[in-house]
């Protein structure tokens, strides 16, 4: 059987699986779940493109995590320019967004606000470690940085997020 | 952090986006897996396919006829509709070329069937989304296809063999290259085509002189194309993924795209972007677009002699 083959049966395996999960973990990053969805469609196809190259085929998993990681990042590198580039040019008035999308909860939308606001490291900690639940070593593994680092991103994000705990507590805290 | 305020955080992320449904993207996904021109590993491996899904299509099509009477099968057993990559001819200052434009049609795990429906999207009933763009082949032309590890075999229509009335002869000449690059782009694969009429290979085809097979030329592609959005999307999202492709036209392959925004009352937006490898993409802020309709046009930013060969799309914010 081919690389190919095992390439195309494995990505499909990962989509099944883990596809929800990734853009979820990318929305949190980014916040515009269309845009979650490009990038971690790029994501798969980038994996699948290296398939052949990847040493251990049981770290693909890592890989597309690390990869929908990096991407969010870089796409919000990018929103900045593209956004500064076209306010510049804007020319003519605008109306505001007629149906501008509203979370159903406000809580919702207050907790994806406070991670964007968050140093871009210490929001990338908080999620994988919080959405994804991964461990200390597997966090820095995937962001590239030591575990000292992980630790100290953690507890400055968490300890930024702390109002939201209070001031909008969980409800029915049945989860 | 208290074991309990970790308790807590976690239910806060994992709460903040319970309730986002990522679309399927999954057809999206192996179609762009699927085409790498150059690999002739990866035509074995499609050819390999080919002949396995076919003996799977042959099965199901027996196990439709028995059940007709009930129901159609399960949604599951049925391939989605995908979009497929289909090509027109649109004039440029350098002569008549090639675009792209992404089409749904109904999905088949077959590859003839997937190559016979997207070139039958060629045919002008069907015809190009784009204003822009237009075909030679009528109404009729593609009568069946059949896939082989050696290539694919179009069997033409009457219809398809004369040269066609009140079309300029340029256009026509890429008409041929227009099914080529259509079928390969169905398949995923850049096989050679051969054109025949009733199993005879024909030597003329919409009155223009075919060689028995006929292999892909890229250039004959457009300088800039831009395959997303689709024309005429309608978008409610507050981004807009914009991406497309660049064929060289000289030694020197452009390095950036220009591109431009208007809307109804004029321009709103302009600028450039990087080219990476024949690809480029840039993502529009939507958020302050008041509903209504959009172009977009991209071109060469580095090559005046085609600056005019601009590819547009028009787009609706909701």
């Amino acid at each position: 059987m081919s690389h190919e083959y095992d390439a195309d049966a494995a990505i499909e395996r990962l989509y099944l699986d883990h596809w929800d999960q990734l853009v979820r973990l990318s929305v949190l990053l980014v916040r515009d779940t269309g845009q979650a969805e490009e990038i971690t469609q790029d994501a798969y196809v980038e994996l699948h493109r290296r398939w052949a190259r990847l040493d251990d085929h049981d770290r693909a998993l890592a890989y597309l995590r690390q990869t929908v990681v990096n991407r969010s990042r870089s796409a919000l590198r990018h929103r900045g320019v593209v956004q500064r580039h076209l306010a510049r040019q804007h020319v003519v008035d605008v109306a505001p967004p007629a149906d501008e999308p509203v979370l159903a909860d406000s809580r919702r939308q207050q907790v994806l606000d406070a991670l964007q606001r968050l140093p871009r490291r210490q929001r990338e900690v908080l999620v994988l470690r919080y959405y994804l639940e991964l461990s200390e070593a597997e966090i820095a593994e995937t962001l590239g940085i030591s575990r000292g680092a992980v630790k100290s991103h953690a507890s400055r994000g968490s300890a930024a997020l702390r109002p939201l705990l209070g001031d909008n507590d969980l409800k029915g805290g049945d989860r | 952090m208290s074991p309990d305020e970790d308790a807590r955080l976690h239910d806060l992320f994992h709460d903040a986006v319970r309730e986002v449904t990522p679309a399927d993207r999954l057809g999206e996904i192996r179609r762009r897996t699927a085409y790498r021109p150059g690999r002739s590993r990866r035509r074995r491996a499609l050819v390999v396919l080919a002949a396995g899904t076919a003996t799977a299509a042959v099965v199901g099509i027996s196990a439709l006829v028995g059940t007709l009477r009930h129901d159609a099968p399960p949604a599951a057993d049925r391939p989605k509709p995908y979009p497929a990559a289909v090509y027109f001819v649109a004039e440029t200052p350098i002569g008549p070329r090639l675009y792209r434009e992404f089409q749904t049609v109904a999905g088949s795990t077959d590859p003839a069937t997937r190559v016979l429906d997207a070139l039958q999207r060629m045919e002008t009933g069907a015809g190009p989304d784009d204003p822009d763009y237009r075909t030679s082949w009528p109404d009729g032309s593609f009568r069946s296809v059949s896939v082989d590890d050696a290539g694919i075999t179009i069997e033409l229509a009457d219809v398809a063999v004369p040269a066609p009335s009140g079309v300029a002869r340029d256009a026509v000449a890429l008409s041929v290259q227009q099914a080529v690059h259509t079928a390969d782009a169905a398949i995923g694969s850049p096989l050679p085509v051969a054109f025949e009429q009733d199993g005879v290979p024909l030597s003329e085809v919409l009155g223009v002189a075919v060689e028995p097979t006929t292999t892909r030329l890229t250039r004959v592609e457009a300088p800039v194309n831009i395959s997303d959005p689709a024309e005429g999307l309608v978008t409610g999202a507050r981004w807009l993924s914009v991406r497309g492709q660049v064929t060289p036209v000289a030694a020197e392959r452009p390095a950036r795209v220009a591109y431009e925004l208007s809307s109804a009352t004029g321009t709103i937006g302009a600028g450039d972007v990087a080219v990476e490898g024949q690809s480029w993409s840039m993502t529009i802020d939507l958020a302050d677009y008041a509903p209504g309709s959009y172009t977009l046009k991209a071109w060469s930013a580095d090559d005046p002699t085609v600056a005019e060969a601009t590819d547009t799309r028009t787009f609706v914010v909701r």
